[in-house]
Parts: C-alpha cells; structure tokens; sequence
C-alpha cells in the first residue's frame, strides 16, 4: 500500500546539505521531507572550517558533528616551507558520524527521514511530487542536495578523492599544500592536496582536488609525493581503506541556483572552493539560507526562489561567475599564490586567506567588531550594506578573487573597522541624514583603499631571473591599478565634484609613500596610514555640508585614527598576534611600515625578537604612541556636535585602540611576549 | 579660425604641459616621469585628439591640456608595464625601475595616473568621466595581458579583447575628448568613436607583426614574444601548428632573439603573417569606413593623412 506525506518542504539528497536545510525548515515549523539514498561512501575525516562550525552551531548540530578541534591549518604553497594560516579555527570529523548526526538533527527538529532512491519529482500546479519507497511526497517547495552533477560547465569540472592512511604523524594540524606550477605553460592545471588527521593516533585521511580531466590514482600518488616532499611526519603512509572519489564542480552563480523553482544547495549549486575542494561550509551556509528564504515565503515558491538567490549573491562572490574567464583567471590566481607564499606582505596574506579559506577576510581589519547602540547600528547598516554591494558589483565579474576580499564569510559588516565608518559618520556630522548615493562613493573610497595597501606596502622581492611572468610585482601592480581605476569610475560617476580631491589623494599618498621609502627621507611611518583615514573624514565632512570648524576636527580625527591604527599594528605584531593587515613583524620593519624604528634607530626584529629590553621599549613605545594618537582623535571630536556622529566616531577609534588598551585577565595580553609561539613561524 | 596652429607648435604645447605638470608633482616621484616626458616620444595620441578636435572649433589651450593628459594616460601605463614585464630600456633610456627601483617606480606610475585624475577633473566633469572610464578599461586591459603569458591556445577573439581595452581603448578617448572639445554633433562623435577604437586595433596588430623583425624604427625586437605575448601573426599560426613545433619553441624556457628567425620562419610557413595582414587590413577598413561617414573636407583628410602615418611607423 502506498502512503501519501503531504509536506512543505521536499529536500532531495541526504548528503550534509540536505540534512541541515530539513533541520533548519523544521526548525522554523515546516513539514520538511528529507529523502534520498545513502551515497554508501567508505568513511573518511574531513575538514570543518570556522565558517562550517558556526553553520553547524546555528542549526544546533555542532554536538552531534563529533568534531576535533584542531590548533592550526599549515598552508605549503609552492615548494617553500610551510605557515601556519593565523587564527584559522578549525575542526575535523568523520564524514559518515557527520551525515548521522545531522540526519538524528533533522529528525529530532522534526523533519522525516526517507531513505531510499527519490524518483525525479514532477511539479503539477504548483506542487512537486516524488515518490521513494512505497510513500509518495507532496510539496510546494522542492530543494535540491544532490551533490556534484557528474557533468558541468567543463571550466569549473573536475575531480576530488580522499583516502585514510596510516603510520601518520599528525595529530594536531590539517595540512594543505598547493604546489608550484611544473611550467610556464598556462594550460598546466593545479592540484590541491590536504590532509587532516584521523580519529585514532597515527591515522589521516589524505584528499586532492584538480580542475580539469583528471585519474584518481594518480592525483592521489600526487597528494601522497606532496605531503612526503621535505616533511617526514607523511614518509611512511600507508593506505588503510579504500579510495572515495567524487565530482569536483564549482561552477557556483547565484543565478544558475534556481532552476525552475528548484532550490539548489551546497555541491549541486556548485559551491566548492576551486583550489581546496572544500564545500563543506558552503554546504552548510547555502542550506541555511535556502531553508530561511523558504521560511520567508513559505506559500511562494517563486518569492523563495527570489529571495535564495538573492542572499547566495549577497553571502558567495569569487567564483567563477563569468566562464569566458574562468579558466585564465584561475590559472592567474594560482600561481600569484604560489609566487607570494613567503611574502607576508598585507596584500598577499589576505588574498590568501580569502582564496582559500571560506572565512574570506573583511577589509582593512580582522575580527575586531565596535560596539554601537542599536538605533546606530540601524543607521549604519543599510548604508554599509548598499556600500559593499557597490563594490561588489564593480569587481565582480572581472577579478571576482578580489570580490571575495570585499564580503566573503563576513559577519557583521556594519560593525567593522572599514574607512567606509568615518566617512559615513563624517557625512552625518553636518546635521542631514546621508543620501543613500553617497554609498557609491563609499564603496570608491573602501576599494582605493585596498587598491592603495597594494601599492603602499612593501614591495615583494623580484622573482629569480628566468622566462616567466615575475607574478608577485605583477599581481601588486595589476590588482592596484585594477582597484583605484575603478574606484576612480565610480567617484567621477557618482560624485564628479569629489574627483579632482580624489586624485589628488591618490597622488598625496604616492608621495608620502616615496618619501618613506627614500633612504634619506625624514617622513614619519604613521603619514600614509593618517593620509588614508584622514580623506574620508574629509570629503565625508565636506559633502555633508559641516561646518570648516567641524571639517578640521573631522581632518584632524581622521589623521590622528591613522596614526593610532598603525601603533595598534604595530603592538598586535609585537605580540606575535594576528594584525588587521595580516603584516608580521619583519614584514613591517623591512617594508618601512612601522615607526618603531624612528624612535628607536637600528632595531631590527632578530633584535627585537631576542632582547626583552629593547621589546619591551618598543612596546612601550607604541603603546604610548597609540594612546596619543587616540586622545588627539577624541580632543578633536570636541569639535563635532552631531551626537550620532560623534558617538560612532569615538567607537570606530576605541575599537581601533583596543589592542592597546592595559591588559585585562581574559585578555591575549596576559600571556608574556616572550611565551607566545611566533604564529609566522615555518612549521615543517 | 583657432585651429590654424601648425602642429608642430601643438606637440610643443603638450610636451611644454606635460613638463610643466612633472615639475608640480613631488620631488622624489618626479624624477621617472621627466625622464619619459624627455625620451622621443611621438604624440600619436595627442596628435589624434587634436585631430578629431578640429572637426569643430576646440579652445587651443585646453586642446594642449588635454592632449597633455592622453599622453600622461599613456605614460602612466608604460611606467607600470615596465615594472611588470622587467623592461630594460624605454625610449631608448633604462626604464625607470631599473634606475630609481620597483617601488619608485610604481610609486611614480601611481602618482602619475593621480595627476592624470586631477588635470581631468580640472577640465570638467565630462572630461573626468571618460578619462576614468577608459583608464579603468586600460587596467583591466593590463590584467588580461599578463594573464594570458605564454598560452599558446589563446583564442582570437580573447587577443582581440585584450587589444581593445589595452590599446585601443585610448585611442578611442582620444577622438572622444577631441569630438566633445570640438563640440562635435551625435554622429561625427560617433563616427569619430568608432573610427579610434578600429585605429587601435589596427595599430596594435601592425605593431605585433613588427615584434618578428627589424623594421628600421629601432624598437628592439622579440621582446613581445621572449615574455610570452604572443600576438595575431603568432596566434593565427600556433592554430595551424599541427605538429607543435612552434609551440615548442615559444615555450622553451631558453627561447630568446637568436630564436626569433626561427620563430619568424614557422609562423610565415603556417600563413600567420599573412593572416595578420588580413586582419589589420580589415580593422584598416572599419576605420576607413567611420572616416567616410563624416563631412568631406580638411579636418577629414588630415585626419586620414595622419592614420597612415600612425599605420605606417608604429611608436
């Protein structure tokens, strides 16, 4: 006899995806079915980015996970030694304990389970029907989880195997390592190889990941040379299961992720990161939001249609959305990774954070978040918003890594540290609400801002000589020059009067960065950065209509928030922590960044490493530095009358100088310098 | 009449303009810039404003200022081209990293591209508009080159995209900021538009078939193939190369000049000269046939008298 389950919701594939969208629609009170037959995989480990756990913690099914925790990712791009990646949280845990658990969730939530092959659902007016078992489904919204499609757009097809091994040191890192190109020949495609230990001592499970035609046996034989190339912990692998092979397909756009009113979810939509294989987290985030955009509209399903494609447009930006590209833009990715490895200049390391972490990386800063009043944050936020949106939109298509750079994984982007604030808040200070254009301009300032960091840091040191493209000089100059002619577009599109002021600071901090890298210069490390902060206070004042009083206290805000963001810089690095320009200590030093040698002639970082007396004066130094700067930033606010904008302005600096602020108990500053593992440290 | 002024007196006026505004930027970024204002350049672009201006009756000193800015446009582009492709010598001087340092040079190539926003935003909100426009296109344009280094599969209408934002695109804003100063009517703009952006491409193709031999204008040769850009002739050849030979030869790591009459030789046998040729001639063509659709007369058959002495010794 057949049953008949009338639902909400049919979800279609019982992978993660699917398990988490039936978790989180029956958590918002929908009938969500959850059917589709077990792929029968042999078990492996896999990774579970920050980005994954949090997915995973906000539909209440991080406990069943069973995941490690694990104290770092070590990154071996190209054929350098490894880094360890700062301040990336990561976990690990087995797949099939996985998929259970987030079965029992949806279950528990109140979702049905059906396990079994799903026959191909058919919609009659209005309602999909599909049948497994001996129960038919009915529903008027229909999800999609099932998997990679075997065929894809063949830029973004490719192939992904993962296999556990044994006789395996590695116990408290996952391992991810993307070699250097073979030749210069751009047909060449990557591979990438992970690693991530096992549940039991001695055991990992060994993955890899390449676009293009590709044999399993041999992409593992791959990975394996990989990892035993110069690391002795992987010398000794051995297999101990058997192989799992899946389809690699990361064709992701928004667009293409309703088809015909079907909700497509994490691999079927395509969300794999090109480079690492990893969609786990994209998996997670992407079932969320299309369990939501249902919950939103749950007697539409073409307003949840909507509404999923767009928060996938708000939420995934960097891949391949454009195919006439793909291929050369990848291509061009991969090896500007694998040329800036060593390099710890601020550009390089946030580009890779944001291409190969689904965590992305937030602008100007890291994870420091300024606390605002609701009414502010309500202010604030649309404004921020339609700012990225601009942003996004003007680099999208044509450098989409960049894209990721701007909003990838971001939480809580009205809370940021971003030069977008001050001249928002500038903009307010003469009294009048900020006209919602002025988000274009804001979106100019935030990407010349990124495309300055570009041309204002150090300079990466030239390739060895040779026939091939020096990618690191040339990446530096191509992203710089992409990113401030844009920005420039956009300003004279949007604001022609602020054109020519525009220019002139892109030529003011040109010359002040001359100045600083010239052996006879006297300029002083903080003008650039006072320089940076110092325009959007400016024209934010300007085109606000504030008074000139209240434009040279926001000038002069903007200059002394410069100053104090580099002295917290240098403090963070000092600390071995994690800054907001991802820049290390010797970086700093040896690209002129820091002003710690103005006051202190001859310091270098071996001698600041190894001398607690020149470190702790260094230290001192720029704490005292950053308070200055920081108490000059609130006496100049005296002069700014607007309560709102002076309140966002005071905890847009406050956040800015928090890393100095006087050690508290819980604070990372506890620890003693001394004691702190130098997180740029090589690894292996 | 103010468009009377021989030109030699308007290449004057811009290369006077331009050191005037090298003079105004700081000191430590000012040096590579005077350095290439010196070097022998031709004025092709400017050059070219000023013609598409005198189909109306431009002001003659913003006519030089303007031409002062196409041309820093240019230069700006070839400071940071030089970093990235590690030329040695421009215009017959060592390119400006080699002398002052990457950073410096980059620095100076960024402060030039500002002083290129800044004279455009003096001119007016339209001139600022184009400018950004066409200098964002030229970015992008940059990307695309360096991207497709040493891909021997590279499709045609990829290169010929590449040649449109890279070379063509500031041609095209020349005749655009010629026909707003001349107050030129919809159509002569947009013939005049057109007619660029088929002179830059024409331009750009004749120029790639120069990389394979000497052609007496002294620019040294090869150097477009050593870094792996290959241009039509090479393109339209490496498709009818059947037996990889020249694909083999063009990436060899060794490949260098003295590799270059081989190279030459493969892509005359494979027809890639040849195709080429047909190729500008016919990017020749669509700009011949934007210049027949504006009014008969001077400004028209200057115009043409300086195409084919741009066609004729690319810069």
């Amino acid at each position: 006899m057949t049953v008949h389950l009338a639902a909400d919701v049919l979800v279609v594939g019982a992978g993660p995806a699917g398990a988490i969208a039936a978790a989180e629609l029956a958590r918002h009170g929908l009938r969500a079915v959850l059917a589709g037959q077990d792929d029968g995989r042999a078990d492996h480990d896999l990774v579970l980015s920050g980005a994954a756990l949090r997915g995973l913690a906000s539909v209440g099914a991080l406990e069943e996970a069973g995941a490690r925790v694990v104290d770092a990712v070590e990154l071996r791009l190209g054929p350098g030694d490894g880094h360890v990646l700062p301040e990336a949280v990561s976990a690990v845990c087995g797949r099939r304990r996985l998929l259970d658990g987030l079965r029992r969730t949806a279950v528990t939530a109140g979702a049905t389970w059906l396990p079994g092959t799903v026959s191909d659902p058919v919609r009659e007016e209005g309602v999909w029907h599909a049948s497994t078992g001996g129960t038919t489904v009915s529903a008027r919204h229909l999800v999609l989880a099932t998997g990679a499609p075997p065929t894809g757009t063949s830029h973004a097809t490719g192939l992904l195997c993962a296999r556990p091994y044994s006789g395996v040191d590695l116990t408290t890192s996952i391992v991810l390592a993307l070699p250097a190109p073979r030749t210069i020949d751009p047909a060449e495609r990557p591979t990438c190889v992970w690693a991530v230990p096992g549940g039991t001592a001695g055991t990992c499970t060994i993955g890899a990941s390449r676009l293009g035609p590709a044999d399993p046996d041999e992409l593992l034989q791959t990975a394996l040379t990989v990892l035993a190339g110069g690391d002795p912990r992987f010398a000794a692998a051995v297999p101990t299961g058997p192989a799992v092979t899946g389809a690699l397909n990361s064709g992701f756009s928004p667009e293409r992720s309703v088809q015909d009113g079907r909700l497509l979810v994490g691999d079927a939509a395509g969300l794999v990161n090109p480079f690492t294989g990893e969609g786990l987290s994209y998996a997670v985030q992407s079932a969320v939001l299309a369990a939501r955009a249902i919950a939103g509209h749950p007697g539409d399903a073409a307003a949840a249609g909507r509404a999923y494609t767009r928060r996938l447009s708000a939420t995934f930006v960097g891949y391949f959305e454009t195919a006439t590209h793909a291929a050369r833009r990848y291509h061009l990715a991969w090896r500007v990774l694998v040329a800036t490895a060593g390099d710890e200049r601020p550009v390089s390391a946030k580009v890779r954070r944001a291409v190969l972490t689904p965590e992305g990386f937030s602008g100007l800063t890291a994870a420091d978040l300024m606390p605002l009043p609701a009414a502010d944050v309500a202010l604030l936020g649309p404004f921020l918003l339609a700012c990225d949106e601009v942003a996004v939109r003007a680099v999208r298509a044509e450098w989409p890594f960049i894209a990721r750079l701007l909003i990838a994984g971001e939480q809580a982007p009205h809370q940021r540290l971003r030069p977008a604030v001050p001249f928002f808040a500038a903009l307010l200070a003469g009294g009048n609400p900020p006209d919602a254009t002025m988000a274009t301009l804001a979106a100019a300032i935030e990407l010349a801002t990124l495309g300055a960091l570009a041309f204002l840091g150090p300079m990466p040191s030239r390739a060895a000589p040779g026939r091939r493209v020096d990618w690191a000089v040339a990446s530096t100059v191509l992203a710089g020059d992409f990113l401030l002619a844009q920005a420039s577009r956009l300003v004279a599109a949007s604001a022609p009067e602020v054109s020519w002021s525009f220019a002139d600071w892109l030529g003011e901090l040109a010359a002040l960065r001359a100045a600083r890298i010239d052996p006879a210069g006297r300029s002083r490390a903080g003008e650039v950065f006072a320089a940076l902060l110092e325009f959007p206070s400016r024209i934010g004042a300007q085109l606000g209509g504030a008074s000139p009083e209240t434009v040279g206290a926001l000038r002069s805000f903007g200059g002394h928030s410069g100053h104090a963001f580099l002295h917290a810089e240098e403090v963070l690095a000092l600390r071995g922590e994690r800054t907001r320009l991802d820049v290390t200590l010797p970086a700093m030093l040896a690209g002129r960044l820091s002003a710690i040698p103005d006051d202190l002639p001859g310091i270098t970082g071996g001698l600041l490493a190894g001398d607690p007396g020149a470190r702790s004066e260094a230290m001192d130094l720029a704490a005292t530095g950053c308070e200055d700067a920081h108490r000059a930033a609130l006496a100049a606010l005296r002069n700014v009358t607007h309560p709102v904008s002076a309140r966002i302005l005071r905890s847009f600096v406050a956040t800015l100088c928090a890393p100095c602020a006087p050690p508290s108990a819980a604070g990372p500053a506890g620890t003693a310098p001394a004691d702190r593992p130098d997180p740029s440290a090589p690894v292996s | 009449m103010t468009t009377t002024a021989p030109p030699g007196s308007f290449t004057a006026g811009v290369h006077d303009r331009l050191s005037r505004l090298a003079d105004d930027l700081p000191e430590l970024v000012r040096g590579p810039v005077r350095t290439l204002i010196a070097g022998p350049g031709k004025f092709a672009r400017p050059r070219l404003l000023a013609a598409c201006a005198a189909f109306g009756t431009p002001d003659p000193g913003r006519l030089v200022r303007l031409g002062a800015v196409v041309e820093l446009a240019h230069l700006a582009s070839l400071l940071h081209d030089d970093v990235i492709d590690e030329a040695r010598t421009r215009r017959g001087a060592p390119a400006a990293h080699t002398a002052v340092g990457t950073e410096q040079a980059m620095l100076a190539g960024l402060a030039c591209f500002a002083l290129v926003g800044t004279e455009a935003a003096d001119l007016g909100e339209g001139v600022a508009g184009a400018v950004s426009t066409a200098v964002a296109t030229l970015a992008y344009g940059e990307l695309l080159d360096v991207e497709r280094a040493f891909d021997t599969a590279f499709p045609l209408p990829a290169y010929l995209e590449v040649v449109r934002c890279k070379t063509a695109e500031l041609f095209r804003l020349c005749c655009l900021l010629g026909a707003a100063e001349g107050r030129c009517g919809p159509g002569e703009t947009d013939a005049l538009v057109r007619f660029g952006a088929a002179l830059g491409v024409t331009f750009q193709i004749l120029d790639d078939c120069l990389d394979l031999s000497p052609s007496g204008s002294g620019k040294p040769i090869g150097t477009d193939h050593a870094l792996g850009l290959f241009g039509a002739p090479t393109l339209y050849a490496l498709r009818a190369d059947r037996g990889g030979e020249l694909a083999r030869l063009l990436l060899s790591p060794s490949f260098g000049v003295r590799d270059l009459p081989e190279a030459h030789a493969l892509i005359k046998d494979r027809g890639g000269l040849e195709a080429a040729a047909r190729l500008a001639a016919d990017w020749h063509g669509q700009a011949l046939d934007a210049l027949r659709g504006l009014p008969a007369g001077d400004p028209r058959d200057r115009l043409a008298a300086l195409t084919t002495s741009l066609l004729d010794v690319p810069s």
